[in-house]
């Protein structure tokens, strides 16, 4: 008995009397302490993982404030029931979730971008660190190229800021947008290596240089376009798949620019678009797009999927995403540029805003488009052969409303289209920006709302 | 350093110097337990030396009565130190045989001083039991006990009557209504689930309102309230106002409750065996208020359409199939619950050993409750200076929930069927299910596209591509298996006369494991839709306090005070698989399924040292002081900010003790006292809330996953408690010999500083940040009387009634008031945080009339469909609706709840019950949008109605504001006693039989529509309460019962 108490003892003093300073100083387990990481080229590395990462929220939400605002999706389901009907009847209110998310997605990507540019110092691999900067650079300018066409004057967020950094708060002339935007991409493009140098997903040159392209054309500096656009071609990485199908269906494929990626029946990386934009019942093709494409066009089959099982009178689903299973979590990528669209921007680039070109560089370009959907090829291109065939081309891929915008007709064409019975609301040119989200006014009072909000 | 950081520095000092000491006191604690070890075979012998032992008896009669010389029935006559006893018949009349050597009598009964009788030679007794006055009766504070006519704080005491026999699952429910400042809410009503529970209001923003529970001294988990047996528990204290919570610093800002459980008493094992059994049910079918039926729907039609039923109402008549989805969702439960305890002990050792078992078959299809747990309390006193004890109480719980949602079940079209028959069965649109047969699972697609007589197309009636209601609840198993633990050790010196030291040592082992299971009919995909998730949660909480108490009575001084230190661990252990890809039902568990869909495992810890002391004293039973603090240091807060202090100060005055009170013959007793005190909350950061963390991501990238790591929040080091400050003046009184007692009291608290997870500006790339950020007040009144009003012979009938009234005020939002949040961004009604307003309102439009149904697209389908806009009032008058004509519609808080408990003895007759009112709070009620179709695309306008910007969605309004105030039956008792001279001749001590109900009466708002106005579906965020959507009904109970006592 003496024994077993001078054990229970000499256990207990080992016990009582160990680190009683550290009894509160407790260290995160799951998780780690942020002001002891990013100190090398892993770690970095790591964290530009984290924007690949931050990107597959905001691609999933884009298509409803994309493409439901424009004339080629609709939606059945009823006000009270989402904000699905505020989309379509382009009468977006102010308190919109999906546009507070949208907002607040696409800064948390900047965020994490900025968090890469504000240690690229730690990274000692030269070759490394301008990669890693032009990753940033290629996410944070595409995140506010995302923002400025959907809201306008947006705030400039250039480095990592706290939240009583209000100077950084209020919204940027769109030009400023821009140029911040461009010298972020030439950075990009001077510090990416080509497709072929770095694993599918990540940023490439190519990509930057497709995006920067696309920012040319929408502040019209064709030229610029034009010459990005060559480079691209000319660089051989990328060619347009021979079947329309393949392109959506086949990943990583050679069309595919920059794509954000899934994997199907994953908790953390599956998406739930497919669902959502192909069979839930919220969203269709409208009766004016399924009427602008030719009956023999090789490429419908691919964009219209007709689904017996899914609903009271089945219906046209769009088909580009149509999920594997049944499942809610797909792993359908999200194509964020093809090679299609670089052909046609190309066209877009030499026809620099006129109603019509012969320039043969340009046919060339659009008629491959005509030729892999089967139609016949044409001697003059013109802006509303051109726009249309984008539509066709491009539909469900979140370009429709920036093309009508960017081509200048987006007032006439949805003014039309709110006419036609299926929509039937009232179309106001103010609605082709979306509202400051009511939360960002709200908390800070000098972000000023867009017009007619 | 600065002074504050060399200050917190010199106290982490003193704190592991004094953890030293208090680690040698448990060493020598333990020595002593072992020293007791060896003497421990001595007391066991005892023990069985007394039940052994033959010995003589001899019989003892006399007659009982009181004041008055009104004879009195039901009073317990006992030999002290034994469990030998009767109780006295309906003319005061006993009989007791008593063993030879028995030396003491006892004569007790509610409300009446105990008095104890010398037997000697004298076998008569006539005793004259006089009223009690409130100085004997003792109340448990944090750490200690204390006189009630010293209490100088905010504390109601529940004494455990008959409260086991309410049948309930959930110890909580069986406290409504019992107490004032107190609001326990049925939030969900299925089986087993847990109430909310708030004392004085809602103090913090963010923060969890739920008050501290501590269990024998013990600060426990709040699960730990699912896991108690009533039949278990001695009384419950609640502690209301800061200066009393305060002792439990850190944590009290939401109150404490405090649980006492029964122990072992000295004599001769005390057996007792109280079981129940009974039904369940829940409101009749007149509650159903927003479902008409075929044939109603039919008349509407008819009514409105000239005569003419519209071809899918024609359909529907020739399908001839009705269901009432509340009489399939909502069915007939039943509850048992047995307990059999034993209880007794020595001189020095005193036990009681309890086992419980319950089964709660709720009102909802496939829901159950049931648990088993075991309790044992001992303690001993090997020396006559030191006493040790121990209590282990283990417990088993299995529940499976209710897996779909209410309101998407009872929504289903009325004419669908369960299963389909030969009669449905030729009616399913075949060229789209061509496989569907007898039997299976009715769907409402399968209806589609028939050609209805005279006809050339099909008839769409469906509403919903879902499947069955009966398949969603059935086909899916969520199950939840929880294990607890919980052990007490603790060793107390008594080291000179009124000093003690006590070191305690508790363990609390939770175990949750959940599995939830999507079957192949659960959905319409088929054997790619199932699913199976499987979690657990592993709590272990570990204390060790160290307490130095003492109490000495110098003349007219009396002192007591105490002094220690407390040191707490919690480990969480988190962990979750989800799956797919099985191929059919068969096997539940993961083992089957082809695909992970997900695994993780999580472990959180945490840790908490605190110094306490409290300082009472009492002059001359006239003036009463009452002083406390305690400084808690938490690892959730940064190294310079980890200590708060939290001080109390209370002081009171019995005017009845001064000679000028005395002389008013009816004033038996009165005191006011006012206290002050500040107390602090934690609860509103996670565990590592103040370091900015990394979690790891992936991303995919080439095709396949690569890892990399988030920053999930902005670092704020700065973080420190959240506290409440609180005064309040109070009232104790008892008249007429105190046949009236009561107490008021006023409070006024302000929680400030609150761990707030701010909206930030989303461009800083986060919606949210933690800081300490501000102001909410709670005010208000609380009353609470007992009286006697009948004493005669062979009647006594007491009643008590409790009232609470709150007041919650915003009074500042830090530069965020007036933001609007809604918890659904599907269906967005509004809530808005602005100062001067409850921290939850409901915000929206004031409803004026429905739009005439010729502007619905169609108002004859689907059945029960409203339009889904309506006239809302132009509230600036500016003639058209914009969001400026939104107001506040109301708040979740109710402003009056009130009690009235009544206990009637007749003869061997006992009746008791409890009546709850609440008014006062709305409840944002979503389910008319479901049940009422709003999102129907045929319940819309049509294109060209004219008043377009007149209207707005129902639920935007105050439709679905509705009026959660109620009156309830809370609990009725009606017993039958068994006299004396029957129960003695065959050996029990104490045999009633009783009836039981619960909810029997449930008077709810005419404007509230649906089932449970206490229903609470979403309660993430205080500035978002009382949001409902499909919340269980209310349920009702019957029960027949025994208790045996021998």
């Amino acid at each position: 008995m003496k024994k077993q108490i001078i054990i229970t003892i000499l256990f207990l003093s080992i016990i009582g009397l160990n680190s009683c300073e550290d009894f509160l100083n407790l260290s995160p387990i799951s998780e780690m302490a942020t002001s002891s990481y990013y100190k090398n080229d892993n770690q970095v590395e790591e964290g530009v993982i984290d924007i690949y990462d931050g990107m597959q929220a905001y691609v999933q939400i884009e298509w409803p404030l994309a493409e439901m605002r424009s004339d080629n999706s609709h939606t059945r389901a009823q006000r009270s029931e989402g904000e699905w009907q505020e989309f379509e009847t382009m009468n977006v209110q102010t308190i919109n979730a999906t546009v507070s998310t949208y907002w607040a997605e696409n800064y948390n990507v900047i965020f994490r971008a900025n968090t890469v540019l504000a240690n690229i110092e730690n990274v000692s691999n030269a070759t490394l660190k301008l990669q890693f900067e032009g990753e940033a650079k290629f996410a944070r300018a595409l995140s506010h190229f995302n923002l400025v066409r959907a809201f306008g004057d947006i705030p400039i967020i250039d480095k990592v800021i706290n939240y009583n950094d209000a100077e950084y708060f209020p919204r940027d002339p769109q030009n400023e947008v821009y140029s911040f935007i461009e010298s972020d991409l030439m950075t990009a493009i001077d510090n990416l290596p080509p497709r072929t140098g770095i694993a599918e997903g990540r940023a490439t040159k190519g990509a930057a240089q497709a995006i920067l392209a696309k920012v040319y054309l929408t502040i019209k500096e064709y030229s610029k376009a034009k010459a990005l656009l060559d480079q691209v071609i000319s660089s051989g990485d990328y060619n347009m798949l021979t079947n329309f199908h393949d392109v959506f269906y086949s990943e990583l494929n050679k069309e595919i620019i920059f794509a954000v990626q899934f994997l199907p029946n994953d908790t953390k990386d599956s998406q739930k678009f497919s669902y959502q934009f192909t069979n839930s019942g919220l969203n269709y093709p409208t009766d004016d797009l399924m009427n602008a494409v030719d009956s023999l066009d090789l490429r419908r089959p691919t964009l219209f999927f007709w689904n017996p099982a899914a609903g009271a009178e089945p219906d046209w689903e769009n088909g580009k995403y149509q999920p594997a299973t049944l499942s809610q979590n797909q792993g359908n990528d999200w194509i964020v540029l093809r090679y299609a669209d670089v052909l046609l921007m190309h066209a877009e680039a030499i026809l620099a805003g006129a109603e019509s070109t012969t320039d043969a560089s340009a046919l060339e370009s659009f008629n491959a488009i005509r030729t892999r959907a089967g139609l016949s090829t044409v001697s003059t291109l013109t802006k509303d052969l051109l726009l249309k065939e984008r539509r066709i081309e491009l539909c469900f891929e979140n370009q429709r409303l920036y093309d009508l915008i960017r081509f200048g007709v987006a007032e006439t064409v949805m003014a039309a289209f709110s006419l036609t019975p299926e929509p039937g609301f009232e179309f106001r040119p103010t609605a082709l920006l979306l509202p400051i989200p009511q939360r960002e006014i709200d908390l800070y009072k000098g972000l000023a709302q867009n017009p007619g909000y | 350093m600065n002074l504050k950081e060399k200050i917190d520095g010199q106290i982490i000092k003193m704190i592991c110097y004094i953890k030293t000491i208090c680690n040698l006191g448990l060493i020598v604690a333990i020595l002593l337990l072992g020293l007791c070890q060896i003497s421990y075979g001595n007391s066991v012998n005892n023990l069985s030396a007394v039940s052994l032992s033959q010995q003589q008896e001899k019989k003892i009669t006399g007659k009982v009565t009181d004041d008055a010389g009104i004879p009195m029935i039901g009073v317990s006559v006992i030999v002290k130190g034994t469990t030998i006893g009767v109780i006295t018949d309906d003319e005061g009349n006993f009989s007791i045989i008593v063993p030879d050597d028995a030396t003491v009598l006892s004569f007790s009964f509610v409300g009446m001083i105990t008095q104890e009788v010398e037997i000697g030679n004298q076998t008569v007794f006539n005793i004259t039991l006089k009223q009690s006055t409130t100085e004997l009766e003792v109340v448990v504070i944090g750490y200690g006990t204390l006189k009630k006519s010293h209490l100088t704080g905010a504390i109601s005491k529940v004494q455990n009557v008959r409260l086991e026999q309410v049948p309930t699952s959930r110890t909580e429910e069986a406290l409504i209504g019992k107490v004032s400042g107190v609001n326990i809410q049925m939030v969900d009503a299925s089986a087993g689930s847990a109430p909310t529970i708030r004392v004085r209001g809602i103090g913090s923003i963010t923060a969890d309102a739920s008050p501290l529970i501590v269990m024998d001294g013990v600060v426990v988990s709040p699960d730990y309230l699912g896991s108690i047996d009533m039949n278990d528990i001695e009384s419950v204290e609640v502690l209301k106002d800061a200066s009393s919570a305060a002792i439990y610093g850190s944590r009290g800002g939401n109150g404490v409750i405090m649980i006492t459980s029964k122990k072992g008493i000295s004599g001769k094992a005390i057996f007792t065996f109280n079981g129940y059994n009974g039904f369940k049910y829940t409101f009749p079918k007149r509650r159903y208020k927003p479902f008409s039926t075929v044939g109603e729907w039919k008349d509407f039609v008819l009514e409105n359409n000239n005569g003419v039923l519209t071809d899918q109402m024609r359909y529907i008549e020739i399908l001839g199939t009705e269901t009432r989805w509340p009489d399939v969702i909502f069915e007939e439960g039943y509850i048992s619950n047995y307990s059999l305890s034993a209880r007794g002990g020595s001189d020095k050792t005193k036990y009681s050993i309890s086992g419980n078992y319950l089964r709660d078959d709720g009102v909802l299809l496939t829901d159950y409750f049931k648990k088993m747990s075991f309790r044992l309390n001992i303690s001993t006193k090997p020396h006559k200076r030191i006493e040790i004890g121990a209590m282990i109480n283990p417990s088993y719980s299995k529940q499976r929930k209710f897996a779909d949602a209410i309101h998407s079940t009872l929504r289903a079209a009325p004419w669908l069927p369960i299963y389909h028959d030969e009669n449905t069965i030729q009616y399913v649109r075949r060229n789209v299910y061509p496989d569907v047969k007898v039997g299976d699972y009715a769907m409402e697609r399968h209806f589609d596209g028939y050609i209805l007589p005279g006809n050339t197309t099909g008839t769409t009636i469906s509403t919903s591509s879902s499947v069955n209601p009966v398949a969603r609840v059935v086909e899916l198993e969520e199950l939840e298996y929880n294990l607890n633990l919980f052990n007490n050790l603790y060793a107390t010196v008594f080291l000179t006369d009124g000093l003690k030291f006590t070191t305690s040592a508790s363990a609390s082992y939770q175990d949750r494991q959940e599995s939830d299971w999507a079957g192949e009919k659960s959905d319409t995909k088929g054997p790619s839709g199932i699913e199976s998730a499987y979690n657990t949660a592993i709590k272990i909480h570990l204390t060790n306090e160290n307490i130095f108490s003492y109490n000495r009575i110098f003349g007219k001084h009396d002192i007591s005070a105490i002094a220690g230190m407390s040191f707490e661990k919690w480990r969480i252990t988190l962990s979750e698989i989800e799956s797919t890809g099985f191929a059919n039902d068969f096997i539940h568990t993961i083992n089957a399924a082809s695909t992970i869909a997900g695994a993780s495992t999580e472990m959180m810890e945490e840790s908490l040292v605190a110094l306490i002391s409290r300082f009472n004293y009492s002059f001359d039973e006239r003036l009463l002081l009452s002083l406390s603090a305690r400084y808690d240091g938490s690892s959730r807060f940064g190294a310079d900010t980890r200590f708060g202090f939290f001080p109390a100060a209370s002081i009171g005055w019995r005017l009845s003790q001064e000679d000028f009170i005395k002389n008013i013959g009816w004033i038996s007793d009165l005191k006011a006292r006012v206290s002050y005190g500040v107390t602090g909350n934690n609860a509103g950061i996670g565990y590592y809330g103040s370091i900015g963390r990394l979690e790891p991501i992936t991303a995919i990238l080439n095709g396949s996953k690569v890892s990399g790591f988030n920053p999930i929040n902005i670092s704020n080091t700065d973080l420190r408690w959240e506290k409440s400050v609180e005064w309040g003046p109070g009232i104790d009184f008892g008249f007429l010999g105190n046949r009236i007692t009561g107490s008021i009291d006023y409070y006024n608290r302000h929680s400030k500083d609150l761990l707030l997870d701010q909206e930030i500006a989303s461009v800083t790339g986060f919606n949210t940040a933690t800081v300490n950020i501000g102001e909410v007040k709670n005010s208000g009144f609380e009353i609470e009387l007992d009286g006697v009003i009948l004493s005669t012979s062979g009647i006594t009938w007491n009643a008590s009634v409790n009232m609470s009234h709150n007041t919650n005020e915003l009074i500042d939002f830090a530069g965020a008031s007036g933001l609007i949040t809604y918890v659904d961004s599907k269906r967005p009604a509004e809530y808005i945080a602005l100062e001067g307003h409850p921290i939850s309102s409901f915000y929206g439009y004031k409803y004026v009339k429905p739009i005439p149904i010729e502007w619905l697209n169609d108002p004859f389908y689907p059945i029960n469909g409203k339009g889904q806009s309506v006239y809302v009032k132009d509230l600036n008058g500016d003639g058209v609706i914009t969001t400026d004509d939104r107001t506040i519609l109301g708040s979740p808080y109710p402003t009056f709840v009130w009690g009235f408990n009544n206990s009637l003895i007749v003869k061997m007759f006992d009746l008791s019950f409890t009546i709850q009112g609440s008014h006062g709070a709305k409840t944002l009620n979503m389910d008319p949008q479901y049940f009422e179709k709003h999102f129907d695309s045929q319940m819309g306008y049509k294109p060209d109605f004219p008043d377009k910007d007149l209207v707005e969605p129902r639920i935007m309004t105050d439709l679905c504001v509705q009026d959660a105030s109620f009156v309830a039956l809370r609990s009725i008792n009606l017993g039958y006693s068994l006299p004396s001279e029957i129960s003695n001749k065959v050996g029990i001590n104490l045999a009633r039989i009783y009836v039981s109900g619960q909810n029997l009466i449930y008077i709810m708002s005419d404007s509230y529509t649906s089932f449970n106005p206490e229903g609470v579906t979403d309660s993430e965020s205080p500035l978002r309460g009382g949001y409902q959507v499909g919340a269980s009904p209310v349920p009702s109970a019957v029960t027949v019962g025994l208790t045996v006592e021998f």
